[in-house]
């Protein structure tokens, strides 16, 4: 599903070049559930953020879902990224003006889907997180659980097939934390969905499938479960 | 998506209040400004377009050069308009004007005898109501003028004269001749928006004069206008054409008249003469006659539509850079908004769309605000610029469309900027939380969209202080003479040979200090005419031929009255016999050359070569506005009879204070000489004022304007220091865990602006200073544009700034630190 080869990712500070990625060579399978780990500055994030499209890297070639991403220009992939990728943050990142239903719209708003559809999508969906008494709420108005299934629910709209969730836990209590791992293990299980996170919990790391640890911008060991 | 986007921008409008409020009000005010000077403008474009044949219609001026005397004027001899006709087949026909001065009338009002001054009686050829589709509301515009003796009144007139009673068939006698006239039509009033303003018409046929003065052609009383065949080209260049031939018409046509008055035609063409007819538009009358001089009636000035359209633009302008500044200064509350929605999907455009659907919605909101604030302020505006604007003329379809596309391109306009910039954080950066705002550039361009709005509202200050200035000056600056407490009564000359009496009794009264009677006043009238000068032997180099001599007859008491001074010789005395006597003012004896001017002649071709003996010199005196520099003066005796005009004031100096009774005495006086006569009056330092009426209505549009600019421009400053006080929040943080006071972080926030503030004062200096000293060009007499002026106009900016922005420094100073540092 996703390759990367040779992937960097470096700033100039005062002249020298600064390694956050150094050389990443990743292949992912549909279907994976991955956890990446290490400590603060690794690369975690900033390697989720190239896999997301949120961030270029500085070189390297990046393959996804068959694509050359490295040689499409940004409405391609914007398009591609729409169509097949979800985002969970650890500050899950609601928009604050907007209600429980309408945060989980947006996407298919941003997709064109037509109105009647996205009513029924965002039913299903509030339906199947539980969350149908709560749709007219505003975020501030949920507790961080709710905020994050609510966030995963957005993330889950446009039923994505690769999943990045950066430290989906991080901001809850350790019981909610559980009920969201849950959740994303079901997702991987029974949706099929491919998941990618970023933790820094070992108990967290165990749902999935494989263990990327990465250390100083490089990848330091990869174990399967 | 639109349904999305003007949701979260309504919530984002109410969870934001004070900084919407502060958005939109800013933009009301703009359209607000932009709708009103509007208004003004396409009413100033809207004169004398109401006519059936208007584009069809022009005002022939006459472009003459008699002697030391140029220029172009918007009155014709009588012939001019016949001979036009007959010699050019495209002209369809002509009418003629004249403005008589004012008539006292006599009329009977539920059978009691009345009289009243009419000042807005206009003379015309029978054929006006024709020429000129003048509604009527009773009568024909035909018939009205057959009988000779007939009047045509306004309804405003009608009911002045005959209250609710039918006026046609009606009776009133012109006291001047005692001939009744009967009413025979009634027109509606006459809109402001046309350039000829009357209330009364009579016809030429009864008006003496231009049956006497009809052969000639230099009697420059009346005003002539033509009007094209439907089928003639009325392009500039068939005009032109059209213009081209007049020259050999009127060496035909003027021959005799020429000859008559002792200079042939081709005598006066070779000393360098020149008297031709030019074609005006009508439509150009009202706004393009600044050069073209008149005694008819007030002109505009397309210089003041430019001014003001100037202005409209540039508080718009302003309002739409408030817009810019306070959305980014919103920006870093929106950008984890535009952070997630470009996770969530949205590509850049979509977001730019967004931010600019919003600025829609803001300037339609303030749109419709605007509109309601229009109709509010409308009657006051009115009363300022002495107009008669409705808001209702905008509502029509082409203006509707007009204003909301105006709106929308604001919205655009305003919105760009913020959702450019919005729009171009990285979302990662922005979900980490990082400093967005740290970016040099983009404080470049809010700084200088802040220098530019005080730019503009300090040339405004500097501009509203100088006309003020100038207007004070033109109050308090001497004229030569004592213009307070001095009442003027017109027509003592209908009195006859008991004016005189009159005067004598006046003087007696205890509040009355002097009275004197003259046939012209400053402010008021003069009679104009050329005369030769003694030649002086010992100067004969600077002596000129001929000179213009702007002159009044008085009686003896008249330079007391006045308090006008003396520099040598004698005034007027009774001990003398001084009908061949005259007092010139110094710059006519400047201009002559005269060394020694007491004793010397000035002669009158006029008046069968009479000779006057100077017998004293004046101080100079303004008897115009100070616009125009003081003119050669000449004071003839009343007993020279040296010239026959209808004007004539009595001019009473009283004393101060009681005016009411001092009035009331001088009315019971002059009701037992002329029972039959209306008693009108005025006080001179009242006629002085109203020779600056258009400045004092620009002075006072200027301010109002200059008032919302610099409101607008702080608003805008509120924004920018909300901005610096959100970016600065950590820093502000650290200074007071440091030690910093509230004290030393209010001035380090405030120096920031002062600093702007500055640039944009000195930015404004020198363009302020061109524009008013352009501006004071015009006046012969005026103002300097003193230092203290820019400093003034600084200052007052200065403070309006450190007021607007205190309450926000402040707050942002005396913030928890804990609090700011802990969001880290």
């Amino acid at each position: 599903m996703l390759s990367l080869k040779n992937i960097s990712k470096h700033y100039n500070v005062g002249g020298n070049k600064t390694f956050v990625l150094n050389k990443i060579d990743l292949d992912v399978d549909a279907g994976e559930f991955i956890s990446i780990m290490g400590p603060s500055g690794s690369g975690k994030s900033t390697l989720l953020n190239i896999i997301g499209l949120l961030d270029e890297p500085s070189e390297g070639y990046h393959y996804f879902l068959g694509e050359a991403i490295h040689n499409l220009k940004e409405k391609q992939r914007s398009a591609l990224y729409k169509s097949n990728i979800g985002f969970v943050f650890q500050a899950y990142h609601l928009i604050d003006e907007l209600t429980v239903y309408e945060n989980i719209e947006t996407p298919l708003i941003y997709q064109d889907v037509k109105s009647s559809e996205r009513k029924a999508l965002v039913a299903d969906i509030l339906d199947r997180f539980q969350i149908v008494g709560k749709k007219d709420l505003f975020p501030a108005q949920l507790s961080g659980g709710q905020q994050q299934l609510v966030g995963i629910a957005r993330a889950l709209i446009t039923k994505p097939k690769l999943l990045l969730a950066d430290e989906p836990t991080g901001n809850l209590n350790s019981k909610q934390g559980e009920d969201i791992m849950e959740l994303f293990r079901k997702l991987n299980k029974e949706d099929g969905v491919t998941i990618i996170q970023v933790t820094h919990s070992e108990k967290n790391a165990e749902f999935g499938s494989r263990i990327i640890n990465l250390l100083d911008g490089k990848i330091d060991s990869s174990r399967n479960i | 998506m639109l349904k999305n986007y003007v949701k979260i921008a309504w919530r984002n409008l109410i969870r934001n209040k004070v900084v919407s409020i502060i958005n939109i009000s800013g933009l009301a005010i703009g359209f607000a400004c932009v709708l009103l000077i509007g208004l003004y403008i396409k009413n100033e474009l809207s004169y004398d377009r109401f006519f059936n044949d208007a584009g069809r219609i022009y005002r022939v001026n006459l472009d003459a050069k008699m002697g030391n005397d140029e220029g172009v004027i918007g009155h014709t001899p009588p012939p001019a308009g016949a001979a036009l006709a007959k010699n050019f087949p495209e002209i369809e026909s002509y009418t003629r004007i004249l403005l008589p001065g004012d008539e006292i009338l006599h009329y009977e009002n539920n059978g009691q005898k009345k009289s009243l001054t009419e000042r807005n009686l206009l003379v015309v050829d029978s054929n006006f109501l024709r020429f000129f589709n003048y509604p009527l509301i009773i009568g024909d515009a035909a018939t009205c003028f057959s009988q000779v003796n007939s009047l045509v009144l306004t309804q405003k007139a009608a009911k002045k004269y005959f209250g609710n009673e039918s006026p046609v068939g009606k009776t009133l006698v012109f006291d001047e001749d005692q001939t009744p006239f009967v009413v025979t039509a009634v027109l509606k009033d006459i809109p402001q928006q046309s350039s000829l303003q009357f209330d009364m018409l009579r016809s030429t046929a009864s008006f003496r004069p231009v049956a006497h003065f009809g052969w000639s052609w230099v009697w420059l009383q009346m005003g002539t206008y033509v009007k094209l065949k439907p089928n003639a080209p009325a392009d500039r260049a068939s005009i032109a054409r059209l213009e081209s031939k007049i020259p050999a018409m009127i060496a035909v046509e003027a021959a005799s008249a020429f000859k008559r008055v002792g200079q042939p035609y081709d005598e006066f063409k070779r000393k360098g003469g020149r008297w031709d007819l030019k074609l005006q538009p009508l439509a150009d009358v009202h706004l393009y006659s600044a050069t073209i001089g008149t005694r008819y009636f007030e002109q505009g000035d397309i210089k003041y539509v430019y001014i003001f359209a100037a202005i409209g633009l540039f508080i718009m302008l302003l309002a739409c850079v408030n817009f810019m500044n306070l959305s980014t200064a919103q920006s870093i509350k929106r950008s984890r908004e535009v952070g997630i929605r470009k996770v969530l999907g949205s590509l850049k455009a979509q977001l730019i769309k967004q931010f600019i659907t919003e600025a829609m919605l803001y300037s339609l909101l303030a749109l419709i605000i605007a509109i309601a604030l229009v109709i509010l302020m409308l009657p006051a505006f009115n009363q300022l610029s002495n107009r008669e604007l409705t808001a209702l003329s905008l509502f029509n379809v082409k203006y509707v469309t007009g204003i909301l596309l105006f709106a929308m391109v604001t919205g655009v306009f305003a919105g760009s900027y913020p959702a450019f910039f919005m729009t171009s954080f990285n979302p990662v950066n922005i979900l980490k939380g990082s400093n967005l705002l740290k970016g040099k550039g983009s404080g470049f361009i809010r700084n200088g969209l802040v220098v530019f709005q005080f730019w503009v509202s300090t040339v405004l200050v500097i501009c509203t202080i100088v006309v003020y200035k100038q207007l004070i000056y033109s109050k308090t600056q001497d004229l030569g003479f004592n213009k307070e407490n001095i009442v003027i009564v017109p027509n003592v000359g209908r009195l006859g040979a008991s004016q005189e009496s009159l005067r004598q009794e006046l003087i007696r009264l205890p509040q009355v200090v002097n009275a004197a009677i003259s046939t012209g006043l400053p402010a008021e009238s003069s009679f104009g005419d050329t005369y030769t000068p003694e030649t002086d032997r010992a100067n004969t180099k600077n002596a000129e031929t001929n000179i213009d001599l702007s002159s009044f007859m008085v009686d003896e008491a008249f330079v007391p009255t006045l308090g006008l001074k003396l520099s040598g010789g004698r005034v007027f005395s009774q001990k003398f016999n001084d009908s061949s006597s005259v007092l010139l003012n110094e710059t006519a004896v400047k201009q002559i050359g005269w060394k020694d001017p007491i004793g010397k002649t000035i002669t009158y071709p006029g008046n069968n070569y009479q000779k006057f003996t100077v017998i004293g010199v004046l101080k100079d005196f303004n008897t115009t506005s100070f616009r125009n520099s003081i003119a050669p003066y000449a004071l003839f005796y009343t007993t020279s009879k040296t010239y026959n005009i209808r004007s004539s004031y009595l001019t009473v100096r009283i004393k101060p204070g009681n005016y009411a009774e001092t009035l009331n005495s001088i009315q019971a006086k002059w009701r037992q000489f002329a029972p039959s006569l209306p008693f009108d009056y005025s006080f001179m330092d009242a006629e002085f004022d109203s020779l600056y009426r258009s400045d004092r209505t620009m002075s006072k549009v200027l301010s109002v304007f200059t008032a919302l600019s610099v409101s607008v421009a702080c608003m805008g400053m509120l924004g920018l220091a909300m901005f610096t006080a959100e970016r600065r929040t950590k820093e502000i943080g650290i200074r007071k865990v440091l030690g910093a006071s509230v004290q030393n972080v209010v001035t380090m926030l405030s120096k920031e602006f002062v600093r702007l503030v500055l640039i944009a004062s000195l930015l404004a200096f020198p363009v302020a200073w061109y524009a008013m000293n352009k501006w004071l060009q015009d006046f012969a007499y005026r103002t300097g544009i003193s230092w203290w002026i820019f400093i003034l106009a600084s200052v007052l900016t200065m403070a309006v700034t450190l007021v607007t922005i205190s309450f926000q420094s402040v707050k942002a100073a005396i913030a928890n630190p804990v609090k700011s540092l802990r969001s880290e």
